[in-house]
């Protein structure tokens, strides 16, 4: 093969997140286009818990990175599962284990954030048909949301080097919506 | 049950086969209905009644059951037919063995692609038998029609919400499978199968790919926001004021539009989904065919790569007529035209292949000739259609109805078929009946002209279409005669198809035994794999005991 060294999982993520990329452009052009057309436009109050949130999942992303969560699988051959990895009993193995778990707990902390944030929303009578900009709130975090969801169970059983990257990009797809809602939301 | 959740690509490229084959029957048989009820609408057909007691009351079609039939013909067609025969099953069965790989990258990615694409058409299909029937607004589903539930008519109820579904379920799949055939081409080719070693249609495969991977995601968009407008009482695509049967629309807002500009961004390309690879499986059998190297492959390579990104700068054609500035609708235009350069780079290179060529003409070539020939002919209406002026006059006429059929339709199923012949003996381990091959292509070729071009000139005549029938239209009735011959037309090359089925299940049973390399080809497929030494097309070699030189035989 001729690209036996490359990680063919990475390259699928790297599909797989153009792929997202797209999906979210198509929402962002439909939100500022809908946005312009009238005048019923009632700018979405962002929940506090929110920037709560963005720390949980930039917290676990950063914690995949500083402890190489996803490096230490360099050493090991590139296409191995990673249950091959955990099952060995190289120390780095398990010293990347607990990072993940660390980085899973952080996600799903992330996750019942999110989770409360739309109750806070719906407790101030703002729901999804409620108005165009909540339309939009509610479909972009609830699409990242589901996103995210799949990144836990990537990072429990699918390649970890791929698994990293994905949940590296959640992190900055999240930062994007949130900016994007605090700009034009 | 080996073959029921296999992960092999090629029990599952033969299972798309199959699936496809099933569409696209049943597609086929929608349009004949469609077409005779046009021209007949008032006799009775038993058929009619027998499938729809209450649509078909007597056996005479209501203009809601025509709508129904012509929103699950185009929608089976272009997504079950055109997008998955020639890329998802082809592509799966020989892109592995033609780049050298075990299989593909991902092999349960791949199965569940395939399961999910059925569930797709079930889902689709299942829209006939729930209350109100199947939906109503065509395959480009626009809305407000398309979000407004059943008040805008019986089967834009459950039928259109299955409709969405359906597509969206098609999406994820049709994504799923774009992720393995980019990976697989990047990352599983043999050594020595540099990516100009390619054969076109490995190149085509993945282009295709990259297609669909930023299609299909923007299409899942548009569709869920449209499911949220039914469903959810949300307005993105409902404007306010609406009256629609007799009740006053509460929603407001919203645009029609934005529906239309999100829809074709992932529909154009959608075009080029069902044509590339096609164009790369001609290629690769003009060059088979007239013993020649293909001529210009480079050309061929870069061609198909900007035909690709050209393909996602303009989608406004379709949407000459929605009121945009007539400044968008020139760069939409002049964007639109250009492709013609990179097609017609590719047909002079495909007449160039065949020029001073040893020709035989096999079924398989007599299709990729086919082919060039349709691909010609409905890419010159296609640039009538790409300028705004003339569009105006033919926008919603026959003459669209022509122009889209031959150039997608039937350059497509042509590309299908030859591919059909050609791999035959790889894929079934027998020969086809090249006899029973030669008719069927030389009866269709003619009934599919005789189907469509008399529909140009009843666009000229400003025949709209989606119309069930033209009963109450009096300039129509001189035009009758026309609609005539080409039902007769249609039913004729329809009778032929089954010498194509007859020709398949007869030839999976009792075909000659093929040898390993029946038609002396150079490609991956059909020699033993090993190290690549050169590139895909080098016949015509003179010097040796054979003509060719196959990909990984030593010098």
């Amino acid at each position: 093969m001729i690209a036996a060294q490359r990680n063919r999982s990475v390259t699928g993520v790297m599909m797989l997140l153009a792929a997202v990329t797209m999906l979210f452009a198509a929402f962002t052009s439909a939100m500022i286009v809908r946005r312009g057309l009238s005048g019923d436009w009632i700018t979405t109050p962002l929940p506090r818990i929110l920037w709560v949130n963005t720390v949980m999942l930039a917290a676990s992303s950063l914690l995949l990175l500083r402890k190489g969560g996803a490096d230490s699988q360099s050493a090991a051959p590139a296409l191995a599962p990673a249950s091959r990895v955990e099952t060995s009993l190289d120390p780095a193995g398990k010293c990347a284990c607990a990072t993940i778990c660390h980085a899973e707990i952080l996600g799903i902390l992330f996750l019942c954030g999110q989770i409360e944030a739309w109750r806070e929303l719906a407790a101030a009578g703002i729901y999804l048909p409620t108005n165009p900009s909540a339309s939009f709130f509610y479909i972009l975090t609830v699409t990242h949301f589901v996103h995210v969801l799949g990144g836990l169970f990537a990072l429990q059983f699918a390649n970890r080097q791929a698994a990293a990257v994905y949940w590296h990009f959640m992190t900055g797809l999240w930062i994007y919506v949130l900016l994007l809602f605090s700009i034009w939301g | 049950m080996r073959y029921v959740f296999s992960k092999d690509h090629k029990t599952i490229g033969q299972q798309y086969f199959f699936l496809a084959l099933f569409a696209a029957f049943a597609g086929m048989l929608m349009s004949l209905m469609m077409r005779y009820h046009l021209v007949y609408p008032d006799k009775k057909v038993g058929l009619f009644a027998a499938l729809w007691p209450s649509a078909a009351a007597g056996g005479i079609m209501t203009p809601e059951l025509y709508l129904s039939l012509m929103t699950m013909h185009g929608t089976i067609m272009v997504f079950f037919v055109l997008t998955t025969v020639p890329q998802s099953g082809f592509g799966n069965y020989f892109l592995p063995l033609q780049i050298g790989a075990e299989d593909m990258a991902f092999p349960t990615l791949n199965m569940l692609s395939f399961w999910t694409t059925l569930a797709a058409l079930l889902t689709l299909l299942s829209a006939f038998f729930v209350e109100g029937g199947a939906p109503l607004s065509g395959w480009t589903a626009y809305p407000p029609l398309s979000a407004l539930g059943s008040i805008a008519g019986p089967g834009q109820g459950t039928g259109q919400n299955l409709w969405i579904l359906s597509i969206a379920i098609f999406s994820v799949a049709s994504l799923m499978g774009a992720i393995n055939f980019i990976v697989t081409v990047l990352d599983m080719r043999i050594a020595g199968m540099s990516m100009m070693r390619l054969p076109l249609t490995c190149w085509a495969w993945f282009i295709t790919a990259i297609l669909s991977l930023f299609g299909f995601s923007v299409l899942l968009a548009a569709g869920l926001l449209l499911f949220l407008d039914r469903v959810a009482g949300c307005s993105f695509f409902i404007p306010g004021g609406l009256l629609v049967s007799d009740q006053i629309v509460d929603r407001k807002g919203g645009s029609p539009l934005l529906w239309q500009h999100l829809f074709w961004f992932f529909g154009h390309p959608e075009v080029y989904i069902a044509i590339l690879p096609g164009m790369g499986l001609v290629s690769t059998i003009l060059s088979v065919f007239s013993r020649k190297p293909v001529f210009g492959y480079r050309a061929m390579v870069y061609a198909m790569l900007s035909i690709g990104f050209l393909g996602y700068l303009v989608w406004g054609h379709h949407m000459f007529v929605s009121g945009m500035s007539p400044y968008s609708a020139i760069a939409f235009s002049v964007l639109t035209i250009v492709i013609g350069v990179p097609s017609a780079i590719k047909t002079f290179n495909w007449l160039g292949t065949l020029w001073g060529g040893k020709i035989r003409l096999t079924s398989a070539m007599l299709f990729a000739l086919g082919f060039v020939s349709v691909f010609v002919t409905g890419g010159l209406s296609g640039l009538v259609l790409g300028q705004p002026a003339l569009d105006l006059y033919f926008h919603d006429t026959y003459f669209v109805v022509a122009h889209f059929h031959i150039i997608m339709g039937v350059a497509a199923v042509f590309g299908i078929f030859s591919g059909t012949y050609y791999w035959f003996p790889k894929m079934f381990g027998r020969m086809m009946n090249e006899t029973a091959g030669k008719l069927h292509f030389y009866l269709t070729y003619v009934g599919v002209f005789a189907i469509f071009i008399p529909m140009h000139f009843l666009g000229f005549a400003g025949n709209p279409r989606r119309y069930p029938d033209f009963k109450e239209l009096q300039f129509m009735e001189k035009l009758m005669p026309l609609h005539v011959f080409s039902t007769h037309a249609a039913f004729f090359t329809a009778a032929v198809q089954l010498v194509f089925l007859i020709n398949l299940f007869w030839s999976l049973k009792r075909g000659a035994v093929a040898v390993s390399n029946p038609w002396n080809a150079t490609t991956l497929e059909w020699v033993e794999h090993g190290e690549v030494l050169r590139g895909p097309y080098e016949y015509g070699v003179p010097g040796g005991e054979n003509d060719f030189v196959t990909q990984t035989e030593e010098p």
